[in-house]
């Protein structure tokens, strides 16, 4: 008996993980390049009471066994690497990934950081910066922005032109990184993703070979979240969270009533 | 008086065994509605079974009622995910993955891969192929997956998905994490009818408003046991008043 409620308060547990998950991809439903998070359940182990194919006392074997399982847990959850909406910018710096592969970024410490997010901007010197500042590897440096029209190709070349001399300077081209598993990466907060050993270490490739995507200029990917996909997913985890509350009562009173056996 | 004494002992019996039976039933309610969110969870099945001899139910009761439980396997609700890596059946059967060389069978896959290119699903169990696991012919390959299980990585044929039927699949022992395993010597039939669906999801079986009668059913006729129960002690209360 007491074992049900248990099982119920596992399954209001998972219920309240599913919710925390859900509410982060809504608040990050205008986050660029953010991709949603899903959550992924497995049933608990189970009390096998009686193994399927027993012997029972007269001779027969039993067809099924007698096997309860106790609730549900988390395993894990998973980033959905599917492409997000574009949006078209004006920003010659907004570049969007058309396809597989993350921006390689260098970290202060010494680190590389993954990222989707485009929406890149020029420090001080020059040098190419995602919006957090942290500079994109291989380094791209444009001098003078100011006077300099850029255009970013396909296939990753950044190439400047000068408005007051004219002259057309070819500053290098962006690498995009591909991973074996990058539902593996680690997430890290500000649109930064970091290689783990589920995630393998990266492969870097120039856009559109090996795998990876183009890029898109005057373009920003925004995140992958469907808002009605994540209320219908609200609406069943907060059901889910009442039914297993309300087994929780009901295994309450089928106690208490066992208990006013004895007056 | 003793003789009238001996019948209400075994009517307690009955109830007290009723009773077990119900709480049961009530644990397999509660188990259904904590995984009615898990991703190809197949619900339990509880059912009252009189303990009599041709039900062959083990406690030794004279009478009364006890919850035999089963899985079932029917299919659940498909919902399109849009991530290319979730794997579910339609139809009968179950994907064969392998764990520390146990082989398991699943309902419902999250694909991903190792280090060295085998295909896993989201636990690190490998997924088997007709001819043992698959293993993608370049690490950041694409995995598309047919309809009769056929994979391709980058466009090639890596292999074909083992997916198995059970002649008797209420032998399968149930491990946990939507994990089953055959006991030995059960009968495996590869599925034939079964589709591999790439992209979608199976939801667990299980309808709660099913569940939720079934819980106040169960709930009900615990509380009328244990009124019948109240009342077999006042018979036994006024006995004994009796006797004096």
């Amino acid at each position: 008996m007491m074992k049900g409620l248990f099982t119920a308060a596992s399954g209001m547990k998972v219920q309240q993980v599913n919710v925390d998950v859900i509410a982060n991809n809504l608040a990050n439903v205008n986050t660029s390049g953010y991709k949603r998070t899903q959550a992924d359940f497995q049933d608990l182990l189970y009390v096998v009471m009686k193994e399927p194919g027993a012997q029972t006392q007269n001779g027969f074997t039993s067809p099924s066994g007698i096997q309860i399982g106790s609730g549900a847990e988390l395993v894990s959850t998973t980033k959905v690497y599917t492409p997000g909406v574009l949006e078209q910018t004006d920003r010659a710096l907004d570049l969007a990934i058309l396809g597989d592969g993350f921006f390689e970024v260098d970290l202060p410490n010494g680190q590389k950081g993954y990222t989707r997010d485009g929406a890149l901007r020029v420090d001080g010197i020059g040098n190419l910066v995602t919006s957090q500042g942290f500079k994109i590897s291989p380094p791209i440096v444009i001098d003078n922005a100011a006077d300099k029209n850029i255009t970013v190709a396909q296939d990753g070349t950044v190439t400047v032109r000068d408005q007051l001399t004219g002259a057309t300077t070819n500053l290098g081209t962006l690498q995009l990184a591909r991973f074996a598993n990058a539902a593996g990466l680690r997430s890290g907060g500000g649109n930064l993703q970091y290689s783990t050993p589920s995630s393998g270490e990266p492969t870097l490739a120039q856009p559109g070979s090996g795998g990876t995507g183009t890029v898109g200029q005057n373009l920003l990917e925004r995140s992958n979240v469907n808002v009605v996909n994540e209320m219908v997913n609200l609406i069943t985890a907060q059901r889910a969270y009442e039914m297993n509350s309300k087994a929780i009562k009901v295994g309450d009173e089928m106690l208490a009533s066992a208990s006013n056996l004895v007056r | 008086m003793t003789t009238n004494s001996i019948d209400i002992r075994g009517t307690t019996r009955a109830i007290a065994t009723a009773m077990r039976g119900l709480e049961r039933r009530f644990e397999v309610v509660a188990d259904n509605l904590a995984n009615v969110e898990t991703a190809g969870h197949k619900r339990l099945i509880a059912y009252s079974q009189s303990s009599s001899e041709e039900s062959g139910a083990a406690q030794g009761a004279s009478s009364g009622k006890q919850a035999a439980v089963q899985h079932d396997f029917t299919q659940g609700d498909l919902i399109a995910t849009d991530s290319f890596d979730d794997l579910a059946l339609k139809g009968e059967g179950f994907f064969a993955v392998e764990v520390e060389d146990r082989v398991h069978f699943v309902r419902s896959v999250t694909l991903s891969r190792d280090a060295d290119g085998l295909v896993i699903d989201s636990r690190g169990a490998r997924l088997l192929g007709e001819s043992g696991p698959l293993r993608t012919t370049e690490p950041n390959s694409a995995l598309r997956i047919e309809r009769d299980g056929t994979v391709l990585s980058d466009n090639e044929p890596i292999g074909r998905l083992r997916v198995v039927t059970f002649v008797d699949p209420n032998e399968l022992m149930a491990e946990g994490g939507g994990r089953y395993a055959a006991p030995e010597g059960s009968e495996l039939v590869a599925a034939t009818n079964t589709e591999v669906l790439q992209g979608y999801r199976e939801r667990s079986n299980t309808d709660p408003v099913r569940e939720l009668i079934e819980m106040i059913v169960v709930q009900r006729q615990y509380e009328a046991a244990q009124k019948a129960l109240s009342t077999e002690n006042e018979l036994r209360q006024r006995l004994n008043d009796m006797s004096r």
